[in-house]
């Protein structure tokens, strides 16, 4: 698995000896959560690298973020033709940047004014290729979990899903503590190992392994596709 | 707090990175802190012991969490009962989810508190101890998190927790460094519980 060498020689030991894993992270109505894929961490140029694009974007995870996102796009696609929900989440704050609240705590470059100001509302919005369609919820967020001051849970009994499939980023940022609010709340959670991103490479890796560890399960796009169309075809069948 | 305990896991470009996106400069203190006790049945209470005297010292309130192990009946309702040796004026709360916010009446607690951030110290590092902090941050309260009174069944979990607080959400402290700034808190600036007689 893709964190095998973030991990200590004493975890690995474990792992072989114990054969530890997670709970069961696949239901049988699952929901394709997208967060927080917008300019402000992707970066506009995908071809540009991680430490040119948070110059202008503080938060960008550069160009693997994009790798990320053509297979994001894939899911959705599965998605819909499954005819399963996508909810997208991305940041909101107000134009005088009160509500910034805890983030300015711990970060020298939050009020990088007025030129970061200024580009807070377009930073925000969802990227061109993850348009959501009209159909879809997309909710503002201030705070890591995509469930945190917002009515995803809701949205999600409401739907009847039992499970999450979680895309997005940063994977140990928003994408993790959407993942335990998910498994809080009594979903099912499963993480899309490379449909995650992560400006740090260590930090993506073990979010993943803790959520194969405690929350539910991991997999790569094509499992996540494959499952997909599984619970399409056993709905017609 | 130095970054010894995640340095030999981040990658050349992770430090880096985060050095120039402007993550982990030191937030300002809480000035009512609560201190919230993670207990968890694995991991030694010995340092658990420790912040508790330190922060009974400096008339900070202790609240223990525990996990909720009653699935009929009447949960037990006085702290000792789930915590052998807490005092009578300690607030004990079961959590059934990772964080110490879900489904309880923690934040309520910390109000009556008059308490403006937490101080963290328990198990595990990277499920309750973790998940209590995102949820402190979403709160916009502060939090303080004691690293060497903090336990994970897993080395590499334990560490990248620390590391992704320290740099966005939390200041990581160990328990020397809590000493010497719970020792400069003015006394009496948060509304204890009396404790039964």
């Amino acid at each position: 698995m893709i964190w095998k060498d973030n991990l200590s020689p004493a975890d690995r030991t474990r792992i072989r000896k114990t054969g530890l894993t997670g709970p069961e992270g696949l239901g049988k109505s699952p929901a394709l959560l997208v967060i927080d894929v917008s300019w402000a961490f992707a970066g506009d140029d995908p071809k540009e690298d991680i430490f040119d694009s948070i110059r202008r974007w503080p938060n960008s995870c550069g160009r693997e973020g994009w790798d990320a996102i053509a297979r994001i796009a894939t899911l959705i696609s599965t998605a819909r033709e499954a005819g399963l929900p996508v909810i997208y989440s991305t940041g909101r704050t107000r134009a005088d940047g009160w509500d910034v609240g805890s983030w300015r705590w711990k970060n020298a470059r939050t009020d990088l004014a007025p030129a970061r100001a200024e580009r807070r509302p377009v930073g925000n919005e969802i990227v061109n290729a993850l348009e959501p369609a009209p159909s879809e919820l997309v909710f503002r967020k201030r705070k890591p979990s995509m469930f945190f001051g917002t009515q995803a849970a809701t949205r999600l009994r409401q739907y009847g899903c039992d499970s999450v499939i979680l895309t997005g980023t940063t994977t140990s940022g928003c994408v993790r503590a959407s993942a335990v609010d998910a498994f809080s709340h009594g979903f099912r959670v499963c993480a899309v190992s490379d449909a995650c991103f992560d400006r740090g490479e260590a930090s993506h890796a073990i979010a993943l392994f803790d959520v194969a560890m405690r929350y539910g399960s991991v997999m790569e796009a094509i499992g996540a596709v494959a499952h997909m169309r599984a619970v399409h075809s056993a709905r017609l069948s | 707090m130095s970054g010894a305990v995640w340095n030999p896991y981040l990658t050349k470009r992770d430090r880096e990175v985060f050095g120039s996106a402007g993550y982990g400069v030191r937030a300002a203190m809480p000035k009512c802190p609560a201190t919230l006790l993670m207990h968890h049945v694995e991991a030694s209470p010995v340092s658990l012991h420790t912040i508790a005297n330190l922060a009974r010292k400096a008339k900070l309130p202790v609240i223990h969490v525990v996990t909720s192990q009653k699935t009929s009946g009447y949960a037990p309702e006085r702290p000792e009962d789930m915590v052998p040796d807490s005092h009578p004026s300690d607030l004990v709360l079961e959590r059934t989810a990772p964080s110490a916010f879900f489904d309880t009446d923690l934040m309520g607690h910390l109000n009556l508190l008059r308490a403006d951030g937490v101080i963290l110290a328990g198990a595990e590092t990277s499920d309750a101890v973790r998940a209590t902090a995102i949820d402190a941050f979403s709160l916009n309260l502060r939090s303080v998190i004691v690293a060497d009174a903090c336990w994970d069944l897993w080395e590499a979990s334990h560490a990248l927790t620390l590391f992704d607080l320290d740099a966005k959400h939390s200041n990581v402290v160990d328990t020397n460094e809590l000493r010497s700034w719970l020792a400069s808190l003015p006394l009496g600036t948060l509304d204890l519980p009396p404790g039964a007689a």
